[in-house]
C-alpha cells in the first residue's frame, strides 16, 4: 500500500498522473495531513526548480536586496561552489591560513553574483523610468571596475521599512502642515491632524486667534485626528487654525517620501520632497535634502545627488545645527558620490572628515572600505589593503563584511606575483 | 453569503487542511485565513478550475480537466495561504495605528481590508520562497541528485541527461524523484517547526 502511494507520488512529481488519478490523490491528501504536506512540499520544489527566479543570476540580483538571502547564499551555496571552481582554488593564498576565510567569502560573493560586477552602491533595482546606469559607467573609470563601495544612506528604502499606514495607496493622503480645532471639551481640544501629519504624544501645536497665541500639547494621537490639552490661550474656539511644528511636518513628509520610494514611485517621492524643500528653512529641511539626494542617485542622477549633498554639508550650521552623527553620515555619502564621479581629492577630504566624526562602527567600516577603494584607484594597493583590513575589524554587518572581503581579495590577487 | 456557505460546504476538507497549515504558519485565526486563501483561489481565473476539479467534494459529470496540474495548484495554495497569513501579521503589527479616529462611514472591516499598494506582492513572495528553497536546500543534496536536478531545471530531457551522465534513463528518473523528495523533506523541515518568516524579520 505504502509503495503504491510512493509510486503515485513519484508519478505526481513527474506529472504522469492523469487528472482523475490526480483528483483521487488530492482527496486522499485531504484526509491525511502528512500526505497534504508532502504533496505541497514536492510541488514547491518542482516550482522552485522551474522558476526563473532561481537561476543563478536571479538569485544574485535578489540577494542584493535581501541581506538574509545574501548571507545564506554565501554560507550554504556559493562557498561550496567556490571550492569547486579551479580559478578560485588557484587564487587562494598558499600560506596565511587566517586570510583564507575572507578570501572564501570574497570569491563566493563573486561567484554568487555570476561574476558580474556588482556594486552595492548602485542605482535602484526598483522600476525607474529614467536612465539608471549612469553611476555604473562612471564607476568604471576612476576606480577598479569590480570595486564595491558601501553606503547605507544611498540605498533604496526597503518596502517593509515604510509604514503601511502611511503607504502611497489611495487611502492615504499627503501630510498637512495646518489644520483646525474640531471640538473642545473640558480643556481638551480635538484637531483634524494626526499621526499622518507627524503628530506624536507631546507635540506642541500653536493656535492663532485674533493675533493672540494659544498652545495645545498633544496627548492622544490617531491616524488623522489628535486630542490635546489646551495649555495657553483660554479663548481658543472650535474652528481655530492650528499649525504643525516644522520639524514634525518634515518628519511626516520624510516618511511619506520613504513610503513612495519603497513602492517604486521614485518620481512622486522626489516631487514631494522637492515641493517641501521649497517651503522650508535650510536647517530644517537638511534631512529632506539628503533624502532627495539619495532618490536622485537611485534615479540615475548621481551628479544631482552630489550637488544636493554639497548644499546639505554647507548648511550644517543652519539651525537646528547638524549633529556630529548626521555630519559624519552626510560627509560619507558626499565622499562616496565624489569618488564615483572621479573627484579623488575631494572624496579623500570628505571621507577623512567623515571618518574623524563617525562613531558608529558600521559607518566607520563603510568609510574605511571606500577609502580603501580610493587608495586602489590611486594605485596604492598596500594602503588599500590596510584600509580594508581596518574596515573588516569594525564592520558589524555580515553582508558589509563580505563586500569588504571581496575588495581585499581583489587587492591581494592583483598584487600576488 | 450563500456562495460563501456553499464554498464552505463544498470545500470543507480543503478548508480544514489549509487551516491546519495556517495554524502552523503562525496564524491566530487559522480558519479565517484558510477561508480567505480559498476565496482568493476561487476568484482567480487560473486557479479556480483547478481547485474545483481537484478539491470539490462532488465533481460535476463531464467536468473537463483543468490546465493546471495538481502540483501547480498545491504550490499556489501554499503561496496564497502564506500571503494571507503574512497580511494577518502585518495587520496585527500595525493595528495600534487603527484604534480610533476614523470617520463614521469607515467601518472596522474596511480599515482592516486596506490593501497593500504593491500589486505583485504575492508573486514576489512566491519567488522569494522558491529562491530560499533552492538556496537553503540544494546544497544538502547528494552531488548526483543535484547535478541531475540542475540539468532538469535547465530544460534537459531525461534522455539527454542520461546520455551526458552515461547512465540509463531509469536511473535519471530515480535520481530526479529521490532528489525532489529529499528537497521536499528539507522544505517541510523549513516550514514546520518554526512557521513562516515572521513579518518583523522580513
Amino acid at each position: 500500500m505504502e509503495s503504491d502511494l510512493n509510486s503515485r507520488i513519484d508519478r505526481y512529481l513527474n506529472r504522469e498522473l492523469d487528472p482523475p488519478a490526480a483528483r483521487a490523490l488530492a482527496h486522499e491528501a485531504l484526509d491525511d495531513s502528512n500526505l497534504f504536506d508532502e504533496l505541497t512540499a514536492v510541488a514547491l520544489v518542482q516550482a522552485a526548480l522551474e522558476s526563473p527566479a532561481t537561476t543563478d543570476r536571479a538569485l544574485a540580483q535578489a540577494a542584493l536586496d535581501d541581506e538574509d538571502l545574501f548571507e545564506t547564499l554565501i554560507a550554504r551555496g556559493a562557498v561550496e561552489s567556490s571550492f569547486e571552481d579551479p580559478a578560485f582554488r588557484s587564487a587562494l593564498p598558499t600560506s596565511e591560513r587566517s586570510k583564507r576565510w575572507p578570501m572564501v567569502i570574497a570569491a563566493a560573493v563573486a561567484i554568487a553574483a555570476g561574476l558580474v560586477t556588482f556594486v552595492i552602491l548602485r542605482p535602484s533595482p526598483q522600476p525607474v523610468r529614467q536612465a539608471a546606469p549612469q553611476a555604473r559607467t562612471t564607476v568604471a573609470k576612476p576606480i577598479p571596475a569590480s570595486a564595491i563601495l558601501l553606503n547605507s544612506d544611498l540605498q533604496p528604502e526597503k518596502s517593509h521599512d515604510a509604514p503601511i499606514f502611511r503607504g502611497a495607496d489611495a487611502a492615504s493622503r499627503a501630510p498637512k502642515s495646518d489644520g483646525t480645532i474640531v471640538s473642545i471639551q473640558d480643556g481638551v481640544a480635538t484637531v483634524n491632524l494626526g499621526s499622518l501629519d507627524g503628530l506624536s504624544k507631546g507635540t506642541e501645536l500653536s493656535v492663532v486667534r485674533d493675533r493672540q497665541k494659544g498652545q495645545i500639547v498633544v496627548t492622544t494621537v490617531f491616524r488623522d485626528r489628535a486630542r490635546g490639552k489646551v495649555v495657553a490661550g483660554g479663548a481658543i474656539q472650535v474652528g481655530d487654525a492650528v499649525s504643525v511644528p516644522s520639524s514634525a511636518h518634515i518628519g511626516a513628509i520624510l516618511q511619506q517620501v520613504d513610503a513612495l520610494a519603497a513602492g517604486g514611485n521614485l518620481k512622486a517621492a522626489r516631487d514631494l520632497a522637492q515641493k517641501t524643500l521649497a517651503n522650508g528653512a535650510p536647517g530644517e529641511t537638511r534631512a529632506l535634502l539628503e533624502r532627495l539626494a539619495a532618490l536622485d542617485y537611485q534615479s540615475g542622477a548621481p551628479e544631482a545627488a552630489r550637488e544636493r549633498y554639497e548644499v546639505a554639508v554647507n548648511n550644517f550650521a543652519q539651525p537646528p545645527a547638524a549633529s556630529v552623527t548626521e555630519q559624519a553620515s552626510a560627509l560619507a555619502s558626499y565622499g562616496a558620490l565624489s569618488l564615483l564621479g572621479g573627484d579623488r581629492d575631494r572624496a579623500d577630504d570628505l571621507l577623512q572628515k567623515a571618518l574623524a566624526k563617525a562613531a558608529d562602527p558600521g559607518l566607520r567600516s563603510q568609510i574605511l572600505n571606500n577609502l580603501g577603494t580610493l587608495a586602489e584607484a590611486r594605485g596604492n594597493p598596500d594602503q588599500a589593503a590596510a584600509y580594508y583590513n581596518q574596515a573588516l575589524t569594525q564592520t558589524t554587518s555580515k553582508s558589509d563584511r563580505a563586500v569588504v572581503a571581496a575588495n581585499l581579495a581583489r587587492v591581494h590577487s592583483a598584487t600576488r606575483p | 453569503m450563500s456562495e460563501t456557505r456553499d464554498a464552505t460546504t463544498d470545500y470543507r476538507r480543503l478548508l480544514s487542511a489549509l487551516g491546519s497549515r495556517a495554524r502552523r504558519m503562525g496564524s491566530r485565526d487559522a480558519e479565517s485565513a484558510a477561508q480567505e486563501a480559498l476565496k482568493r483561489s476561487l476568484e482567480n481565473s487560473l486557479s479556480q478550475p483547478a481547485v474545483e476539479y481537484y478539491f470539490s467534494e462532488k465533481l460535476p459529470p463531464h467536468a473537463s480537466p483543468p490546465v493546471w496540474p495538481l502540483d501547480q495548484l498545491m504550490a499556489w495554495l501554499h503561496g496564497v495561504l502564506h500571503f494571507v497569513v503574512l497580511e494577518e501579521h502585518n495587520r496585527m503589527s500595525n493595528r495600534r495605528e487603527f484604534p480610533a479616529g476614523w470617520t463614521e462611514d469607515e467601518s472596522v472591516a474596511n480599515r482592516l481590508e486596506r490593501a497593500d499598494p504593491a500589486p505583485d506582492q504575492l508573486d514576489a513572495l512566491i519567488q522569494k520562497e522558491l529562491q530560499r528553497i533552492v538556496v537553503e536546500c540544494m546544497p544538502a543534496l547528494d552531488a548526483d541528485y543535484r547535478r541531475v536536478l540542475k540539468m532538469r531545471a535547465n530544460g534537459l530531457k531525461y534522455g539527454d541527461i542520461a546520455l551526458r551522465l552515461g547512465v540509463s534513463e531509469n536511473t535519471v528518473a530515480t535520481w530526479v524523484s529521490r532528489g525532489i523528495r529529499t528537497l521536499a523533506q528539507c522544505v517541510r523541515r523549513r516550514t514546520h517547526p518554526l512557521g513562516i518568516v515572521k513579518p518583523d524579520s522580513q
